[in-house]
Order: structure tokens, then sequence, then C-alpha cells
């Protein structure tokens, strides 16, 4: 039983900020990430018996809230928030210029379809190889590589495109 | 463009290009052969580089503050504690009428003593140096707030939130118990424990569960117009103060007769 605790504490801290993270760009808002999250570590702990491997238990973790979120979309589609205003927008470290293109590139992601964004979170914020990548996702390696280097070319597109209709208008905001 | 070794296929811009699009943070030795040989392209990884620099930055949002934290607590306690340790369980049952006859015995000894004029301690005199004065102040602080303002209404055993403010704390509560009219969450000194209020025909009893606190004996306590007892269980202590010795004794046997702790 401590062992269990322990083991599920060693979990928790170890990723709750990442799957946070990843839940946070799936869903496109705060709270229904921090649900997210809330909700995998509750089966993970109904389930803490059968997971001894933490390497395991690491893909577990990120299978069940992929799967939590997709359920999601089979009860309600919630209303998305505008995100960008309270995240953006309120960037006092960086000059007007450099927060129009973090904002730029943040809109981008959003709208990146979850195929992309997907393979891209779980390389760069979860520091998955692309085999890694492709067990979690189920996907062959070439689809992996093929979906992030199409990840960076839509990203880079879309800024590209939001830049040149912006300069067209003359302004940055 | 020149290669190194003739039996190596030569990666050309359009191949070196898309991989680097696959992962700029890593270049595999057939990338970096190609950088040798084609030096103008080292600025192309430089800008792809600072992109996902970028990109890491972006994502990488702010989970919010404490979000372990509730996890574990939502979690980590419940639902496992009733199932493992059943012979503990036992044994600690026992243990919980033993001490209950042992406590009643003292109430009364506690009584008798009464009855003689002692002098009340203004601060903290018969409590004993184990216990943490601070989280006690706390303690007594929810009592004298709260205890007073609970209703007194029973409350249903097979209730979820209830049973799973008692699991947050190692305990069970496998029946009712008598005369409960408040079981909740509290801060004690930043620490989340268990407050309960037991109503005894003489008046409310509260009763604080806090986990992960130790003490190596009973402690008992009298201060500010208040009685209490301060017992270690498995894995907390349990402090339960009221205005007379009696009541104290009554809210205590209640208590462990519907709590175990595993």
């Amino acid at each position: 039983m401590k062992n269990n605790q322990r083991f599920f504490e060693k979990l928790v801290k170890a990723y709750s900020t990442d799957l946070f993270r990843f839940g946070f760009w799936l869903a496109k808002d705060r709270h229904v990430a921090e649900d997210l999250v809330q909700e995998t570590f509750a089966r993970a702990w109904k389930a803490i018996d059968s997971l001894n491997d933490e390497k395991a238990a690491k893909a577990w973790l990120l299978t069940i809230l992929r799967r939590e979120n997709a359920r999601r979309f089979e009860k309600k589609r919630p209303d998305f928030v505008d995100i960008e205003d309270t995240i953006v927008v309120d960037d006092k470290v960086n000059e007007p210029e450099e927060r129009f293109q973090k904002e730029l590139l943040y809109k981008a992601i959003m709208k990146l379809d979850d195929e992309f964004k997907e393979p891209l979170l779980l390389q760069l914020v979860w520091g998955y190889s692309g085999e890694e990548i492709g067990q979690q996702l189920d996907l062959k390696l070439a689809t992996v590589n093929t979906r992030l280097f199409r990840a960076r070319k839509q990203l880079k597109l879309i800024i590209v495109r939001s830049e040149t209709i912006n300069k067209s208008f003359g302004g940055i905001a | 463009m020149s290669s190194k070794n003739s039996d190596v296929i030569e990666m050309d811009e359009v191949s070196f290009l898309h991989k680097l699009n696959q992962n700029p943070l890593s270049l595999d030795d057939k990338m970096m052969d190609f950088l040798e040989n084609n030096p103008e392209k080292l600025a192309t990884v430089e800008e792809a580089k600072a992109f996902d620099q970028q990109l890491i930055e972006l994502l990488t949002v702010e989970p919010p503050e404490g979000l372990a934290d509730k996890i574990i607590v939502r979690n980590g306690f419940s639902t496992k504690a009733a199932n493992d340790n059943n012979w503990f369980s036992s044994l600690s049952m026992v243990a919980a009428s033993f001490l209950v006859v042992v406590v009643g015995f003292w109430a009364w000894q506690s009584n008798e003593r009464s009855l003689l004029p002692v002098a009340e301690p203004s601060q903290y005199a018969e409590v004993s140096p184990q216990m943490n004065h601070k989280m006690l102040q706390h303690i007594l602080e929810h009592t004298v707030e709260e205890a007073t303002t609970m209703p007194a209404s029973q409350l249903a055993v097979n209730d979820v939130n209830l049973q799973r403010v008692f699991d947050f704390v190692g305990a069970t509560l496998h029946k009712s118990i008598d005369s409960m009219s408040y079981a909740g969450q509290c801060d004690v000194d930043g620490k989340l424990g268990l407050h309960v209020v037991i109503q005894e025909k003489t008046g409310p009893v509260t009763v604080i569960v806090m986990p992960g606190e130790k003490l190596a004996v009973i402690e008992s306590f009298k201060l500010n117009g208040y009685v209490g007892n301060i017992i270690p269980v498995r894995g907390a202590v349990v402090a339960i103060i009221g205005k007379t010795d009696v009541e104290v004794a009554m809210a205590q046997m209640h208590f462990f007769k519907a709590v175990k702790f595993s």
C-alpha cells in the first residue's frame, strides 16, 4: 500500500506538468486540461497495482489522457476561451514585435491539426524519439517523420501568411 | 558536393531539409556530413533550431499552482485503504476497543480529580513537548470558532463524499459515528486534515485527524477552558477536544467505534 502510494506520488510529480501541457494544447483550455490530468491520475490510481514499470506507466498515462480528451468530443464540444488574450498578450517581457511573433506562433499551434500537433508535442514537450512517438501513436516511423516535417512546415506557412496579411494592413496588432 | 565515403549514398539538399524539419535539434551523421560539405546551410540549421526553441518556449505552459499536490490529495489516499492490510485493520479494531476502555477509565479518574480545586494553566501547561504547539493552537481555534456552528444532523455513512474525507487521512468509516454532525477537510497550519464534530449531550466535541503526524503516546491537555486528548494512530494523530473530560471520552468512544485506521 505504502509502496503504491509512493509510486503514485512519484508518477504525479514526474508527469503531471507534462500531461497538463499536452492536455492544454489538445483541449486549448486550461481548465479542461486540468480536468483531463485529474481524470487521468484518478484512473491511474485505480489501476496502480498493475502499473509497476515507470516507463510503461508514462506511456499509459499519456494514452489515458488522449482517450479522455477524445471522449470529450463524444459528449459535448466545449466552448473554447480566447486564451491568446490571457497568455500571449499578457507577456510583459518581450518587445511588441517579439510579442507579435509569439502570438502568431501561438495561434499557428492552436490551428494545427491534432495529427500533426501530437507528434510535435511528444517530441518537444515529452522528449520522445521518432520510434517512441510511433509506439505511442501507433504509427510507422516514416509516418511520424512525415508528420513532424509537415507540422513545422505548416506552422511556418501559417506565420508567413499571417505576417503577409498583417503587413498589407500596415500594423502589428 | 563531395563524399567522404563513396559507399555511402550522398544526402541531397531536399532530403537534408526534410530531415532537418523532422528534428532540428538532433542531426545524424549523414546530416553532419552534408553540413561539412555545404557550410552555407549552417544558417538554415541555426534558423530551424531557433524556431524549435521558440516552439518549446511556447509549448511549455505553466500548470496551475499546486496541481501535483491536488492530484495526490484527491486520489492518493482513496479507495485502497480499505482493501489492504486487513490483518492490521482487525488489530487496530482491538486496539481501539482497548483504548476506549483505557480512556473511559482515565476520564472517570479525571472526573474524580476535577472535584478538587485545580489551577487552570494559561499556556499549554499540561501539553507534552512532543505535541506541536502551533498545530495545537490551530486545532483549538477550529474548535472554538466552528464547533458550535455545526448543525446537529446525522450524516449518512454511505455518502461518497463523506467516505472520501475519511479516506484522505487513511481512515475507513465502517459505520455511522453516533451524533456526528459534521465531517470535512480542514487546513491546520498549512496541512490538510479531517475535521469531525460530534454532538454529545452536553455539547459539541471536535475531532481533528492530522495525517503524517507522529506521537509516541497518548497526550492529554487542558487549555483555555477546553480539555482534550491527542492519540497516535497508524499514520496520523487524532485530537479530540471538548469542554469536559466526560464528553471527550464519550466522543472518543463514538469515534473509534466507527473509524478504523489502516
